[in-house]
């Protein structure tokens, strides 16, 4: 065969062209910029911004969206949202891993099977139809929905003929005893608002604030507080992040902890004499209600020393104003309610109402059902149709086995989700809804503050907004009375005005409502219950976690590969056993312990810490769920008992345990006077470095840290670490650029824990620059310690030269397939195998802002340029900038008394510096 | 004697035969050795390739620990490297009747030595395919290598060393490939006269040949030490604690000889076997080289006593830790291990009946092979495994793919060096022949003295 010049062109065309078609089977993205009308102002390439409001959990915390070429892929804090104030925790970090998990419904389902959506809505129109045939009660089943869409589904409730009282919410983690306390001593249901950061000492009894509630916002109150001079001190069996934060650790035995805080009542009444803060009658009833609890009973019962409760009364009586929080689910056992209203009362002694401690009016809702006589009205066969929206009661075991056994009555579940849990997994029909990043809403986060959440880009998948399912069903069914005719998304959107979306909430304000203590607080005060389960069992204490926030373990693979802050664990539960405890029960760090109690049994390995009272078993919550009955709240009142299996662990526990090793990696200086020893600058051989614009650094606060590991979170999301998996970061091949060190050092008065934040220290005489055979690695005149991936032939030296350890390596390619690439930053280089790779203080944020500087033809700002990690932090612990601008915030914080650098006699001159931890007593 | 050597030796003499008796037909023994280390070098090879598919996270590699089993081998193989050229070099000046026996061989192991050493920093790194990173070609961004880099050192020293010592070896067989290229017959005979450069054995060449052989022996011994004081950089130019140490170029130099005795003692004593050259290959000539064994051990207990001391003098509570890992942590059993075969074992040459005799010395060889080889695991593994960061320790556990990428090695070496036995003369014949004809005239003048 002869081959002309013109058949060779045309062959190798049409081979290109059939290589070219073939190539394009992936049927994502379906658009390459998904907006049905792009903005006018769109440009490819440039990062829009969308305010929107957080979904991960129930404290909504207002976010910023940042979208390219129509793709969400980082939310950070929005700083005009009075409850996260520009910061985002962990799970928030996370929720963008949500909207593109391949585990994420993309379809309806009916029975099981993926069907399309006219079929599945015709099987919701059909189970609505049996039901209010038959005359049985429809139910909304829902997470808490205070907005308009809670209202929507009342509404919609109504337009069948059903009560509009029939929307039961679903919130397992909620604290109920809080409001009851509440209700007992103040006789008031408003919401109560915490001023932490006025409070010159706050008592924090069990209340993990930094991780439950409203995190954000109570962490970064909390360091404002500290950093003003006040202090924290918490009471509670176990260290946690609180605690961890805290001045002073008080550990009680659990199940006393009423006790010590009506020990601490009757000490702070004597102190305070006819300064106390309420009515001398009430006083006087109180002083006679409280006879019984002098500090010498209340120590030997708590078994704590006197005298901490004397000083820590004395403190309290001293500190105006002053505040006292909780009691938190580490000690919420089945008194709960009465150790609430003992926390009120001692916060009315002490005057704190209307100064530290506020209530707004609540907006009045209307009284639901709720999940008892859900559960009643189901298994006496009146429910026909339930529909869930976003909650998963038969997750929770027995916890609510009452109400999933009802449930098997309902004759039709239908359920509105984002991913097949244990009750989308049980439903009928299965309807996928958007996530919150896609669609509209609003949610009420507090008295006088709605968070407007829109929709940041259109939905990946072939995803419905449950409100229209619901009302085009009504339509269906030929029932619409009351009900909108516009989609819901136009319903609020026209509730609110531009300047609303452009912030992200509206914010109406709310004038506090007074409160008075009730004469009869206390009144009722008495012996606690004692602890359910076998009496040679351990008292179980529930650990607050980011990755269990809604007491289920999370599906998300980033936040099960963030290792918890305390403990180090990722990818599985442990159970926290103080060393006398482990000495009796024969279990070493990584033995497998089984704990049983009557609703079940779980195996976890042991963290053999003296992070918890001896005598007692700390479980996250997530994991400890198998344990409970559902008897009392999710939180302290079973024993379990505890049995070594004899299986073993070797990962994930630390080799060299959480000690410092007299190591002074994590350093600390005394309160009163808190500054370093000076050094004198080591000498070199080599010329000094020079920087001629810019010289980026960060400073981290170690006195504000609380661990969270936010900063983590967002690096992953920021920077397109990849999850490798439960085995391979058990080896100890995660790939994280920034890790949270915690150190627990037992100090004179007890263990101590300290976060180190850790991360590429971008050294100016940099160990890993000079041993790189290819110059991969190499320091760059704004200061980076910079990593070229494309000369990196991974030879790992590096790694190994650098006293930090915080060089990574790719073992392997860690493919993201399907939607899962949707979510990466076009910024940032997506690394193979065989390179090695580290922070780079987010040099792409560094080149947008200069270019941005650059066309606007000024110089950069201080704080223009924010690493992810500095953006995320709920405590405003990283501070990044430049040191060549003496003016600059990190300039300053460099410049303080506190300011060290990690292993200074290695004489590495790291770009980031480090700020001591206060402490009491002796540094 | 010039010409005895070559041209006009009698065909059929008894030196001749005995030396050239390594080049006969290869016995069973041989093909099922050989077969061995093909074998080993084939399942090596499909370690290797399962690294190369999906990426060195089949390794034991994690954090905190960076370079493993892989990077002992190469320590390892260049230490026996080292001994070869450098034994048969300092024989040279010394004239020592040892080296017509042992020189070829010694040499020969060393430039396989350094070609299997080679393979591994290919191996270990991540992506293999580029490895030529390193190497200072000229590209047209102007790339160089950082020569501040001891990697970098590194290709310099081994590249500079392998085509030095393959000079040595191969410059030294001039005259005996000359004389095969006459003996042989078959595919041998064009290859030798090829390789042999047209040396007939005239006067003339051998002058010259005279003149430049002392100049590469003379090269190649500074650059024996250097090469390995430049691999011991590696690791005492990094900044961890019980690497960043001064004593270590001289204490891997000291390793190097050390373990290059051992492996010249295992590998003589199968030749002698194998080719019954007791008459050439004596019992004094390994009385001799379990001396020198003996005293290199003695310099190794001094080195480890010495980092130990250094430790705990300095006060680093870094450098303790790992010292401290050592002698009781996780490796401590290798750590003994090491002391054992390294520093009791060879104690034993003290006495004269087990510098006599063989079977005891082969033992004590090859305890000090796998001594060496633990020696350099030991000290890599624990540095890493006990850093400067605490939550940062673990402790590393090679896997099968990654040792038996490791025994590949020592297949490929075995496979290299039964082929080079068989394809070249592993005696030198000329020598072997000079120091029989020098051997009564030193005997007069020494009667005359």
């Amino acid at each position: 065969m002869t081959l002309s010049r013109r058949s060779f062109l045309g062959t190798a065309a049409a081979a290109l062209g059939g290589g070219v078609l073939a190539s394009c089977k992936a049927k994502l993205p379906r658009y390459l910029v998904p907006q049905v009308v792009a903005p006018d102002d769109a440009v490819p390439g440039i990062a829009r911004r969308y305010r929107t409001v957080c979904r991960a959990c129930p404290a909504a915390c207002g976010v910023t969206a940042t979208v390219r070429e129509g793709r969400a892929i980082k939310l950070e804090g929005s700083p005009d949202d009075p409850v996260g104030q520009g910061a985002l925790c962990p799970r928030g970090q996370a929720a963008i891993e949500a909207l593109y998990s391949e585990t994420r419904l993309g379809k309806p389902r009916v029975g099981g099977r993926e069907v399309p959506w006219d079929q599945a809505e015709a099987a919701l129109v059909v189970g609505l139809k049996t039901a209010l045939d038959r005359g049985q009660r429809v139910v909304v089943l829902t997470r808490p929905e205070r907005g308009r869409l809670g209202a929507l589904f009342g509404e919609w409730l109504a337009a069948l003929g059903q009560p509009a009282t029939q929307v039961v919410t679903f919130a397992p983690m909620d604290r109920p005893w809080l409001r009851e306390g509440q209700q007992r001593a103040f006789g008031s249901a408003a919401t109560p608002v915490l001023d932490l950061a006025a409070a010159k000492l706050v008592l924090s009894v069990g209340d993990d604030f930094v991780e439950e509630g409203s995190p954000v916002e109570h962490a970064r109150a909390l360091a404002d507080q500290r950093a003003a001079g006040g202090r924290l001190v918490y009471v509670g069996p176990r260290l946690s992040l609180t605690a961890a934060a805290a001045d002073q650790w008080i550990s009680v035995e659990p199940g006393t902890e009423t006790a010590f805080v009506l020990g601490l009542a009757h000490r702070v009444l004597e102190l305070l004499g006819p300064a106390a803060a309420v009515p001398a009658s009430v006083a006087e009833a109180l002083r006679s209600r409280l006879a019984a609890y002098d500090p010498a009973t209340v120590a030997a019962r708590t078994r704590t020393s006197g005298v901490a409760l004397s000083d820590l009364a004395g403190a309290l009586a001293r500190a105006r104003p002053s505040l006292c929080v909780g009691p938190g689910r580490a000690v919420a056992g089945a008194d709960a309610a009465t150790l609430a209203e003992a926390v009120c009362v001692l916060n009315a002694i002490l005057g704190n109402v209307g100064r530290t401690l506020r209530f707004l009016p609540d907006a009045p809702s209307p009284a639901g059902m709720d999940l008892a006589e859900l559960a009643r009205r189901a298994a006496a066969g009146e429910v026909g149709a339930l529909v869930v929206h976003h909650a998963d009661p038969l997750g929770y075991g027995a916890v609510y086995g009452e109400l999933a056994r009802a449930l098997q009555r309902v004759p039709f579940v239908a359920a509105f989700a984002n991913e097949l849990d244990a009750t989308a997994s049980a439903a009928h029909v299965v309807l996928a809804d958007h996530h919150f990043l896609e669609s509209w809403s609003d949610v009420p986060s507090r008295p006088g503050v709605v968070a407007v959440q829109q929709p940041v880009m259109s939905p990946v998948l072939d995803t419905r907004a449950a409100a229209d399912e619901l009302v085009a069903a009504a339509q269906a069914l030929g029932k619409t009375a009351g009900l909108p005719a516009d989609p819901f998304a136009d319903v609020v959107r026209h509730a609110y005005g531009e300047k609303d979306l452009e912030r992200g909430n509206r914010i109406s304000g709310a004038t506090p409502v007074p409160v008075e203590l009730a004469s009869t607080a206390l009144a009722t005060a008495g012996e606690p219950p004692a602890l359910r389960g076998p009496e040679a069992g351990f008292p179980l204490v529930l650990a607050p976690s980011f990755r269990h926030l809604d007491g289920l373990p999370t599906r998300s693979a980033l936040l099960q590969e963030l290792p918890d802050p305390l403990s180090g664990f990722a990818w599985t539960g442990w159970v926290e056993v103080h060393p006398a405890t482990a000495a009796g029960l024969h279990v070493k760090p990584g033995d497998v312990v089984a704990l049983e109690s009557p609703a079940g049994r779980v195996e976890l390995p042991a963290h053999v810490t003296t992070a918890i009272r001896a005598g007692a078993l700390g479980v996250p919550v997530g994991d400890a769920m198998a344990l409970l009955d559902g008897s009392g709240p999710i939180g302290l009142g079973m024993r379990v008992i505890a049995r070594r299996t004899g299986a073993h662990v070797h990962r994930p526990t630390l080799e060299a345990g959480r000690t410092q090793h007299g190591r002074e990696l994590a350093r600390s200086v005394s309160r009163s006077s808190p500054r370093l020893p000076e050094r004198a600058p080591l000498p070199s051989m080599y010329p000094p470095v020079e920087h001629p614009d810019h010289r980026w650094a960060m400073a981290i606060d170690l006195d504000r840290c609380t661990g969270c590991g936010a900063c983590t979170a967002a690096c992953y999301v920021e920077n397109n670490l990849p999850v490798v998996g439960a085995i391979e970061s058990q080896r100890g091949r995660s790939m994280s650029w920034l890790r949270v060190q915690a150190f627990v050092d037992e100090r004179a008065d007890g263990p101590a824990a300290s976060f180190l934040p850790l991360g590429c220290q971008h050294c100016t005489s940099a160990p890993c620059e000079s041993v790189c055979p290819t110059f991969a690695t190499y320091h760059t005149k704004e200061g980076l310690n910079a990593q070229v991936y494309a000369r990196c032939i991974g030879t790992r030296y590096c790694e190994n030269n650098c006293p930090y350890g915080v060089r990574r390596f790719n073992f392997f390619d860690w493919p993201r397939t399907g939607t899962a690439r949707l979510g990466l930053n076009p910024d940032v280089t997506v690394r193979e195998r065989g390179v090695t790779e580290k922070c780079t203080l987010c040099v792409q944020r560094i080149r947008t802002a200069k270019e941005e500087a650059k066309c606007d033809g000024r110089a950069l700002r201080d704080g223009e340029v924010v690493s992810a990690c500095a953006a995320t932090c709920p405590t405003r612990a990283i501070v990044f900038g430049d040191l060549k601008d003496p003016a600059s915030e990190v300039s300053r914080l460099a410049a303080d008394g506190r300011a060290y650098k990690l292993l200074e006699e290695l004489n590495t001159d790291p770009g980031v510096f480090y700020l001591a931890r206060r402490r009491e007593g002796h540094a | 004697m010039n010409d005895t050597n070559a041209s006009s030796a009698p065909r059929g003499s008894a030196i001749e035969r005995d030396t050239l008796a390594t080049l006969s037909r290869p016995s069973r023994t041989y093909w099922i050795l050989l077969g061995i280390s093909v074998a080993l070098v084939a399942i090596g090879g499909v370690a290797w390739t399962l690294a190369l598919r999906r990426g060195l996270g089949v390794l034991g590699l994690d954090e905190p620990v960076m370079w493993g089993a892989l990077i002992t081998t190469f320590v390892f193989f260049i230490g026996v490297s080292h001994s070869g050229t450098l034994v048969s070099a300092i024989l040279y000046f010394t004239r020592s009747p040892l080296r017509s026996a042992i020189g070829r061989s010694a040499e020969a192991m060393t430039v396989i030595t350094i070609l299997t050493a080679g393979l591994y920093p290919i191996i270990h790194i991540g992506r293999s395919w580029l490895f030529f990173f390193v190497l200072p070609y000229p590209s047209d961004r102007q790339l160089w290598p950082n020569f501040r880099s001891p990697l970098t050192w590194d290709v310099f020293a081994i590249s500079s060393y392998v085509l030095v010592s393959g000079l040595f070896l191969y410059m030294g067989m001039l005259p005996d490939l000359a004389l095969l290229g006459r003996q042989v017959r078959g595919w041998r005979r064009p290859l030798y006269r090829f390789l042999s450069l047209g040396f007939a054995g005239t006067d003339g060449e051998w002058r010259l040949f005279e003149t430049a052989y002392p100049i590469f022996a003379a090269i190649v011994i500074p650059l024996a030490v250097s090469v390995h004081s430049v691999v011991s950089w590696d690791f005492a130019m990094t900044l961890m604690p019980g690497w960043h140490s001064a004593i270590f170029a001289p204490y891997f130099v000291a390793g190097a000889i050390f373990s290059g005795i051992a492996m010249a003692i295992l590998l003589l004593s199968a030749l002698r076997r194998g080719y019954r050259l007791h008459s050439y290959i004596k019992a004094e000539h390994f009385e001799l080289l379990s001396k020198l064994l003996l005293a290199m051990s003695l310099v190794m207990t001094f080195v480890y006593a010495t980092e130990f001391f250094m430790a705990f003098f300095r006060g680093s509570e870094a450098e303790m830790e790992v010292f401290r890992s050592r002698a009781a942590g996780p490796y401590a059993p290798m750590f003994w291990l090491v002391v054992a075969c390294n520093s009791v074992a060879p104690l034993a040459c003290f006495w004269s009946r087990v510098r006599r005799s063989l079977p005891a010395l082969i033992a004590i060889a090859v305890l000090v092979t796998v001594g060496m080889w633990f020696e350099r695991f030991v000290f890599i593994v624990t540095t890493l495994a006990r850093n400067f960061d605490p939550q940062n320790w673990g402790t590393y556990r090679p896997t099968v793919p990654e040792l038996l990428i490791c025994l590949g090695g020592f297949g490929w070496f075995a496979m290299l060096f039964l082929i080079f036995v068989k394809v070249f003369p592993s005696m030198s014949v000329a020598e072997t022949l000079q120091a029989e004809y020098a051997a009564p005239a030193a005997e007069v003048e020494a009667s005359h003295a």
